[in-house]
Formats: C-alpha cells, sequence, structure tokens
C-alpha cells in the first residue's frame, strides 16, 4: 500500500481520536480483566466489534452468554452506524467494492466523524483520495484501539482508571463538538446536533428502544422539510 | 461462549455499518431530501453521544434533584471548544485548550 498525501492528513487528524481511544479502550481492557474474559477474547472482541459503548455496555450479557441480550443491545447501541454509513456511501466512488467493505471493520462514530467533518470542510471530491484518507483515520484509530485493549487488560491492577475517568471521557466529547463546530455550512446540522444533545438526557431518562431508534429519524425528517421548505422560499 | 457471541454480534455490527454499501436502495442523492434526513439524524446521534458521554447518562430527574457544579464546567467545557473552533478553525488548539481548561477548573473544585 502507498502512503499519499491524503493517507498522511487522514493520520494527523486521527490524533485526537487515537489518544482518546487510548485511554477508552485501555479502560475497557482493563474492564474485562475485572470480569474475569480471557486476554484473546478480549483483544478479539476490539479487533471484531470496535464499538467501546457497546463493548462496555454489553460486557455482562458478554460474559453471562446471554446471546439474544447480546444481540439486542447491538442492534440499539450500534444502529446509528446504518445512518452514518447510509452518509458515508456518497463517498469513496471508483475505489473497489472488495476494499470499501473491508475498511467497514474499521467503521465506527469517531472515524466517522473525523472522515465526514474534513471532506465537509475541504472539498476533497475524488473517491480514492476521500479513501486514502478515511484509511489514514481509521488504521491507526483501530490499531491503537486493539493494543490499548490488551495494554488496559494487562496492567488493570497497576493502574487506576477510575480515578482518570472523568478525564480521559471528555476527550470524545469534545472532539465531536469540535468537528460540528468545523462542520457549520448551511444547513441545520449545529441545529440537529444540539437538539440531540438536549434531547439526551430524556432518551436516557425512558430507555425506549423506539424511541432511541425514532427521535433521530424524526428530528432529521423535520429539519429537512424545514430547509426544503426555506429553499423554495428563497430564504 | 464469549467468543462465539462476539462473532455474532460483530457479524450484525458489521451487517450494519456496510449494509449501504452493498444495496443500492440505501444510496440516495446526496443533496436529496433523504440523504439531508440522514445526515441530521446523524448530527442528533452526535449530540446525544456528545452530551451521554460528558455527563455519564444523566437524566432530567438526576439533574434537577441533584445538580453537580462539574456536570456545569463538563457543559462550559464544550461550549469553550465549539466557539474557539469556530473562530480559530484549528482542531488541536482548541482540543488542547477545552481541555486543559476544563483539567484545571475540576483540579480547583476537587482540590477545594
Amino acid at each position: 500500500m502507498v502512503i499519499t498525501r491524503y493517507f498522511r492528513q487522514g493520520m494527523l487528524s486521527s490524533l485526537p481520536t487515537a489518544v482518546s481511544f487510548f485511554f477508552v479502550f485501555s479502560s475497557l481492557g482493563a474492564l474485562y480483566h475485572e470480569k474475569g474474559a480471557e486476554l484473546l477474547d478480549t483483544a478479539l472482541g476490539t479487533a471484531l466489534i470496535f464499538a467501546a459503548p457497546l463493548q462496555i455496555s454489553g460486557i455482562d450479557a458478554f460474559s453471562n452468554g446471554q446471546l439474544i441480550a447480546a444481540l439486542a443491545l447491538t442492534i440499539l447501541i450500534n444502529f446509528r452506524f446504518l445512518f452514518m454509513s447510509m452518509v458515508a456511501v456518497q463517498y469513496f466512488v471508483g475505489v473497489s467494492k472488495a476494499k470499501v467493505l473491508t475498511s467497514m471493520l474499521m467503521f465506527s462514530a469517531s472515524t466517522y466523524a473525523v472522515t465526514h467533518s474534513h471532506f465537509k470542510a475541504s472539498g476533497l471530491s475524488n473517491g480514492k483520495d476521500q479513501f486514502d484518507y478515511y484509511l489514514g483515520v481509521a488504521i491507526p484509530s483501530y490499531l491503537i484501539a486493539i493494543v490499548a485493549t490488551i495494554f488496559g487488560f494487562l496492567l488493570s491492577s497497576r493502574i487506576d482508571y477510575a480515578s482518570m475517568d472523568m478525564f480521559i471521557k471528555m476527550i470524545l466529547p469534545l472532539h465531536f463538538t469540535i468537528l460540528t463546530a468545523k462542520n457549520t455550512g448551511p444547513g441545520f446540522t449545529v441545529l440537529a446536533t444540539i437538539i440531540g444533545g438536549v434531547c439526551a438526557p430524556m432518551l436516557a431518562e425512558f430507555q425506549s428502544p423506539w424511541l432511541l431508534i425514532g427521535a433521530p429519524i424524526t428530528v432529521g425528517f423535520l429539519l429537512a422539510l424545514r430547509e426544503n421548505r426555506a429553499k423554495r422560499q428563497g430564504v | 461462549m464469549m467468543m462465539t457471541i462476539f462473532v455474532v454480534v460483530s457479524i450484525v455490527s458489521y451487517f450494519l455499518k456496510a449494509l449501504p454499501f452493498v444495496t443500492n436502495r440505501l444510496v440516495f442523492k446526496p443533496s436529496g431530501f433523504i440523504a439531508k434526513a440522514v445526515e441530521y439524524a446523524v448530527c442528533f446521534i452526535m449530540g446525544t453521544i456528545i452530551i451521554n458521554v460528558t455527563l455519564g447518562n444523566i437524566t432530567y430527574s438526576t439533574m434537577i434533584h441533584d445538580l453537580e457544579i462539574r456536570y456545569v464546567i463538563a457543559v462550559s467545557a464544550i461550549m469553550i471548544a465549539f466557539f474557539i473552533t469556530r473562530s480559530t478553525g484549528a482542531i488541536l488548539t482548541s482540543l488542547f485548550i477545552s481541555m486543559t481548561l476544563f483539567i484545571t477548573t475540576m483540579g480547583i473544585i476537587l482540590h477545594e
């Protein structure tokens, strides 16, 4: 594989994600160690699933062998990936389907957010360059997640993750906020993000799977409708 | 058993990620209505992730009964990060400043 300019740009952009992933996945490794999981299972879990929220929320279901509960959690928590890849599908034109499908193993909310935000801000439109950039973001993030999981598992008794938790967990939301701010253009992207933030405690209150999936669809639909009307009226 | 569950879960998870790249039924014109609606839905989800991680999946009833200063500091850090990025356009600078402010303020609060 040739390391292009776009791949290097992607690597640089992945830096905050990589730092965040290092802490998040190492604490995840420590958590699995506490639950009595095997190192190989834990590392392969990250390599195959690569979604920290699901891996953390589903730890009891995974370690107790509750397959149905694990599947329900997967659909509920990872349903967002379907929406994200529905946006990402407009990119990578001209890249072989096999390469794109293989790379989707490294697709996560963070790799999506960094990539999408960059394409919107920079106007990068060549499919192959876009794919190089995406790989530049995704490959280091993915590898660091696996290494950090192993690191956290092996050093779980020596590092006190609980005392750092409050600081570590702020990296991810700050990074996502920054990407949202960078991605503001015409339309309601910031407004949609704010509405999501305001609704989050409400969704946490009700814990309804229908609301978790239905709320973003409804808000997305209403905002797109509003934008269409504004365009028609020439506002 | 854990490995079997990981494999099954990862297949479902991968299916959700890859589906739009496999079928043309989920491909929409980028400037069209459905593509816009999906993009806004994703922004909504990003907003929920930002607040859920920042405030630890807090609910409004918990917030009303037990409003802590650390929630205010965390939300302030988010707002600072947003406005610094809007004015400077620099991702790493903004991340560094907002994170430093958050750690310093939380450090002072916890020390007292």
